[in-house]
């Protein structure tokens, strides 16, 4: 009687079926991927009806200048000079329900979030009309440094409207003056 | 029965699906609104015009292409690279603008939200998403078949 034929050896459990693929092959596949994607990207963008200009130094990539600052001591003169203001808060929401300048009859508040800003501004003429009614125009933002803020105010400039400024110091500045504050009830 | 959900395989499964979904999500997000993409990442004033540009036309089919890959179960290493990438990138732009006090919006799954520690919050679990599928795609998933003939 002939032996059994010896059992075929056990799969390897750490090499997968058809050899490991190493770390230089799946980046070239990853570079693939992006080289796909970046043909994809350039080719819907060349389409769009404003598509963003790719080897410009100016357009939408560059840094936003600096815009024009006010500071809460200036603000507080024009109050008191019966000059009127108006607060574009250009925070989150979330933010400005938390805390926010509150209104009074010669400070307008109003919470558009700096994405969203000229959407709104498009969409609804009474907000030029309220822009050029006033004295002056306050972005206000988290913090002093507030890249969107200055975006926001280049634009208006831009549609000539030359009462903008942003607020020097954002909410941090605003919260330390005496003007007053609404916050969300605990 | 508890073991056999929280296999490797199966934990290879949902992560591959979760990653992959806000992935495409996220690129679908942006892929109509490039300028405003553009605004936001120069927002961050990391880089110059000419990367902030190329990124926001670039990143979105990124973002759709890896998640696709993810969720189909190809290429799962490479598109894992590419989500690791992706993440740690956004990871240090956040990083960045909390150290400078920049208050500007994170240009997220194409909403307003403001650039802060949530969005680190959200960075870092897609980071893990990304190491696990990197780290479990290195070995095949050995279905039932497989273990009975090793045994």
């Amino acid at each position: 009687m002939e032996p059994p034929p010896p059992a075929p050896p056990a799969p390897s459990h750490s090499a997968p079926a058809g050899g490991s693929e190493s770390w230089c092959t799946e980046a070239l596949r990853a570079a693939a991927i992006l080289l796909l994607a970046a043909a994809a990207g350039i080719t819907v963008n060349y389409f769009q009806a404003r598509p963003v200009p790719l080897f410009s130094s100016n357009g939408p990539g560059a840094w936003p200048e600096l815009a024009e600052r006010i500071t809460i001591e200036q603000v507080l003169n024009l109050l008191n000079t019966r000059r009127s203001v108006l607060i574009v808060d250009v925070r989150s929401e979330a933010d400005f329900k938390q805390a926010h300048a509150r209104k009074s009859p010669q400070m307008e508040v109003l919470n558009i979030p700096s994405g969203a800003f000229l959407d709104y501004y498009h969409r609804y003429p009474a907000l030029a009309v309220l822009i050029s009614s006033k004295d002056m125009v306050a972005v206000l933002c988290s913090s002093a440094e507030c890249p969107s803020g200055d975006r926001v105010a280049n634009s208006l400039r831009e549609l000539r409207h030359n009462n903008v400024r942003v607020l020097h110091g954002g909410w941090i500045s605003y919260r330390k003056s005496e003007l007053p504050v609404e916050e969300e009830p605990r | 029965m508890m073991r056999k959900l929280f296999t490797p395989a199966m934990l290879l499964f949902a992560m591959r699906l979760a990653l992959g979904g806000v992935l495409i999500y996220s690129g679908l997000s942006k892929v109509h609104g490039e300028w405003k993409f553009a605004e936001t990442i120069a927002n961050f004033r990391l880089l110059p015009a000419v990367i902030n540009q190329l990124a926001a036309v670039i990143l979105p089919w990124a973002e759709i292409s890896a998640g696709l890959l993810l969720v189909c179960g190809i290429w799962l290493r490479a598109s894992g690279l590419i989500a690791l990438l992706m993440f740690s990138a956004f990871s240090i732009a956040v990083i960045s603008a909390l150290a400078r006090g920049l208050d500007t919006e994170c240009g997220c799954f194409g909403t307003d939200s403001r650039a802060g520690w949530h969005t680190l919050g959200v960075d870092a679990l897609g980071l893990a998403a990304a190491l696990i599928v990197l780290a479990l795609a290195r070995t095949p998933a050995r279905g039932p078949a497989q273990v009975k003939s090793a045994a």
